[in-house]
């Protein structure tokens, strides 16, 4: 037998070995992944009986649309108490008794532009039934969501009220 | 018939793996006697090797902290063992029993001796596994369940397998041929 069959020998019975033990841990992670997936999936399951999960987009009226899929919200949540979720605080209201809700002043630094006194932020959601963005006619913090929400905040030129675009 | 030189390798090393065995408690599944049983079967034949593997797997099996493997497991786990006497004796014949690992061709000897050990002990767990999956669920789908549950441990015992022949079986091979030599 030449040397040059040796080598070769070798090589296979060592690929062979390197190829049973790749497929192991390739087996290993696949279980571990499966075990992780199925955690998660109960997890989830177990979130969605003390909290909603909803969608809310950001047109900041400039271009830069920022969606935020899954936002998990607690029961009892507005649209409000979302939005200041979603933003981390960054964000800039007024609070009026009379209607019981905020005004949105600015979002992460947009709004309150004084060379555009028409432009505002405008809360839309998603009619499922329509396929169709509406405006709510009530303020945020009168908007209870519901986990199937999918919801807007629009800064734009409201002078043409009720005729705006859309969100998205 | 096994003459009275191979009752007592036999002994010898059945006494290494079962203390070893029980030394090594502590680690799951990181033994030294898969790479005793295929030293001796590769050293002295493929009989001395199934000798070694049988009476090691007869004691470990029956005296074991964790239980009494029983009968069929008890077979079962003795005859999945003689994969490595088998392949013991297969390289034997292979590498002409030789005991020499010069500083050339040491890397390349190591290196197969791995991949050897890594195999062997693959087949002893797909083995062990599939039979104990029958045994308990008495279905294919039962195998399958069985090797998928313990494929981390199968691996666990494979990668050990892999340095203990890689590093240890080739200075055992030449230490205990060196001294079988003095004795002659």
């Amino acid at each position: 037998m030449s040397g040059k069959d040796n080598v070769w020998k070798t090589i296979t019975l060592v690929l062979v070995a390197m190829l049973v033990a790749t497929a192991m841990m390739t087996l290993v992670f696949y279980g571990q992944l499966a075990t992780s997936e199925e955690r998660y999936r109960s997890t989830v399951a177990s979130l969605d009986s003390i909290s909603y999960s909803l969608d809310i987009l950001f047109n900041f009226g400039n271009g830069t649309k920022v969606w935020h899929n899954d936002t998990r919200i607690p029961l009892g949540f507005n649209l409000y108490n979302a939005t200041m979720l979603a933003t981390r605080g960054d964000l800039k209201s007024t609070y009026y008794p009379q209607y019981q809700t905020h005004f949105m002043n600015s979002i992460e630094g947009v709004g309150g532009d004084s060379s555009k006194p028409s432009w505002a932020w405008m809360t839309w959601h998603f009619n499922e039934s329509t396929g169709k963005w509406e405006t709510y006619d009530i303020g945020a913090d009168m908007v209870t969501l519901k986990s199937t929400n999918k919801v807007a905040w629009f800064y734009q030129d409201t002078s043409k009220y009720p005729d705006l675009a859309q969100p998205n | 018939m096994l003459a009275r030189r191979d009752i007592a390798l036999i002994s010898v090393f059945s006494a290494l793996a079962v203390s070893s065995n029980y030394a090594m408690f502590g680690f799951f599944q990181i033994k030294i006697m898969d790479s005793l049983v295929f030293i001796s079967a590769y050293l002295f034949g493929f009989r001395i090797g199934a000798g070694v593997a049988w009476i090691t797997w007869l004691v470990y099996g029956s005296l074991n902290p964790l239980g009494s493997a029983g009968f069929p497991l008890l077979l079962v786990l003795m005859i999945g063992e003689t994969v490595y006497a088998a392949s013991g004796a297969l390289l034997s014949r292979v590498w002409k029993k030789s005991t020499q690992f010069g500083a050339r061709s040491f890397a390349r000897k190591s290196l197969v001796l791995g991949a050897i050990g890594l195999l062997s002990a693959f087949a002893y767990d797909l083995w062990t596994n599939a039979i104990d999956g029958l045994m308990i669920y008495r279905s294919f789908d039962g195998v399958i369940i069985r090797m998928m549950t313990g494929i981390y441990f199968a691996l666990v015992h494979e990668v050990a397998d892999f340095i203990f022949f890689a590093f240890a079986v080739p200075v055992l091979i030449i230490s205990i041929s060196r001294a079988t030599r003095m004795r002659k």
